[in-house]
């Protein structure tokens, strides 16, 4: 938002935390990347001939490296880590984009398969009366009781929606209920990632629909010249889902935008007032 | 035109790994360096609000690691720019090698973007001595022939002679490139 916005500590790190999550995957591959690196580049002199040779070697790898890297490299690498990044930093970065792109959607499939896991344990435990009591409930609504269980243990809230450019990433609009961090940065940074997983994709043609960081989901929906950004706690059901999709599309009705827009405070000013009429009751209604 | 205004701009940095785009960022932000050297990972953005001439300019700053050619540069990274700082190391001929080709081909990879260079740890050549006594930093580079020399070697002038350790130029530059992306945004 344009305001003279200082960061505070808290804000900070937050967005630090934003951001080392958002790479996570990125800097825990990096860290295994390396140590392949050292191998291959003893085996590889020819900077030609070592890339090719580095993709598969590393899928196979990953798997094996992820599960024993602590054991095998804590404690040798920290050193040899920041010299080895500072020398063939290019190699590692260009070698790691194809990878990158596919870690990031493993590791969301993976937080989707723990929530279905969460859920499953839950189902197994058949004994507990709370239980009881929702089966009885599907039994009575026809609402299968995997969908009971979710609405029972998962309160959805609507924490924040950004409009942004997506062209150069700048915040077009924003309404937050809690104030979480400076959007403006937060903008870009998602805009940066976003453009590094479909980058990433290009060949797949995925697009990134969600991006997941400690209990926040970020659903994106993305349109021909920008897109919205909706942060969510907590665990999206389907109709909270469309309850926002209608939402979304309700704001798009109203709005007009064309592509490279002078981006100025006003435009900002017009476009918040316009996310706020359409989200600010969105936690009242879902609930 | 309105006679004030308030905007936001992207501005990318861009050049070789190590050649201080990060640290100028941060000596320009949140006025502050280190000796450390940790490459950036993944992408960085930062925000500085600008004033020129009664306008505003929110400037929201993007930064990744360093690419040695501009063709490694990923697209969405550039796209949407309205402002580049290409920065090299003046203690490293090959971050400036070729420099006037690499300029141009941003140029064509983002119509329209105004681009200055940034000739960076200009502070290396100098003396303790010579950087904390009074006399003008610029002028002292001028009279050392290494310098000079190393200046005279890069295919394309500098716009700013710059140290984020000192923080020699780095607002100069910043509001420099800011100012004339407010003036281009005029013609255009
Ligand atoms: N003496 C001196 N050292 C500098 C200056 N600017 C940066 N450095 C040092 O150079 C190293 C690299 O700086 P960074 O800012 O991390 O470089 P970078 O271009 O962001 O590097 P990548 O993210 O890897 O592309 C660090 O050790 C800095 O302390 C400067 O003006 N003078
Ligand atoms: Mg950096």
């Amino acid at each position: 938002m344009a305001t003279d916005h200082i960061l505070q500590e808290p804000e900070k790190q937050k967005l630090e935390q934003l951001r080392i999550l958002l790479f996570e995957e990125q800097i825990e591959l990096q860290e295994n990347m390396i140590v392949k690196i050292q191998a291959l580049e003893e085996e590889i002199s020819v900077p030609e001939k070592f890339e090719p040779h580095l993709e598969p070697h590393f899928e196979k790898h990953i798997e094996f490296l992820k599960a024993n890297f602590p054991e095998l490299f804590r404690n040798s690498l920290a050193k040899a880590l920041e010299e080895q990044i500072a020398e063939s930093n290019d190699t590692i970065i260009n070698a790691l984009y194809p990878i990158i792109g596919k870690m990031i959607t493993r590791y969301i499939k993976a937080e989707l398969e723990k929530l279905s896991q969460r859920i499953d344990d839950a189902q197994r435990d058949l004994f507990s009366i709370q239980n009881w009591k929702l089966r009885i409930k599907s039994f009575v609504t026809g609402i299968p009781y995997r969908e009971l269980l979710m609405r029972d243990n998962l309160v959805v809230n609507m924490e924040e929606v950004f409009l942004i450019d997506n062209e150069s990433g700048l915040l077009l609009g924003h309404h937050s209920f809690n104030n979480l961090m400076d959007p403006d940065m937060i903008a870009g940074m998602l805009t940066g990632i976003k453009g590094f997983v479909e980058h990433a994709f290009q060949q797949d043609a995925q697009d990134l629909e969600t991006v997941e960081y400690e209990k926040y989901k970020i659903v994106i929906n993305t349109f021909q010249n920008f897109y919205i950004a909706s942060v969510v706690s907590g665990t999206i059901s389907p109709d909270f889902k469309d309850h926002l999709d209608e939402e979304v599309l309700d704001f798009l009705k109203s709005v007009k935008l064309s592509s490279h827009m002078e981006v100025t405070a006003s435009l900002q000013q017009e476009m918040s007032e316009k996310l706020k009429e359409h989200f600010h009751g969105f936690n009242q209604v879902d609930q | 035109m309105d006679s004030t205004k308030w905007i936001s701009k992207k501005v990318a940095l861009l050049g070789s790994h190590a050649v201080g785009k990060t640290s100028l960022i941060s000596r320009f932000v949140y006025q502050k360096f280190s000796d450390k050297y940790l490459t950036t990972i993944g992408l960085k953005v930062d925000k500085k609000t600008v004033e020129i001439n009664g306008h505003r300019v929110d400037l929201v700053i993007w930064d990744i690691a360093g690419r040695d050619n501009t063709s490694e540069v990923p697209y969405y990274y550039l796209r949407g720019c309205s402002g580049i700082i290409y920065v090299i190391d003046t203690t490293r001929d090959s971050t400036f090698e070729k420099l006037d080709l690499k300029i141009k081909e941003l140029q064509e990879m983002v119509p329209g973007v105004e681009v200055v260079i940034a000739a960076n740890k200009a502070d290396l050549f100098l003396s303790e001595e010579e950087l904390d006594s009074e006399k003008d930093t610029v002028e002292l580079l001028m009279q050392n022939a290494e310098f000079v020399k190393t200046l005279g070697g890069i295919p394309l002038k500098p716009h700013y002679i710059t140290s984020a350790k000192t923080g020699l130029n780095v607002e100069n530059m910043f509001l420099g490139l800011a100012n004339s992306m407010l003036s281009s945004e005029k013609e255009g």
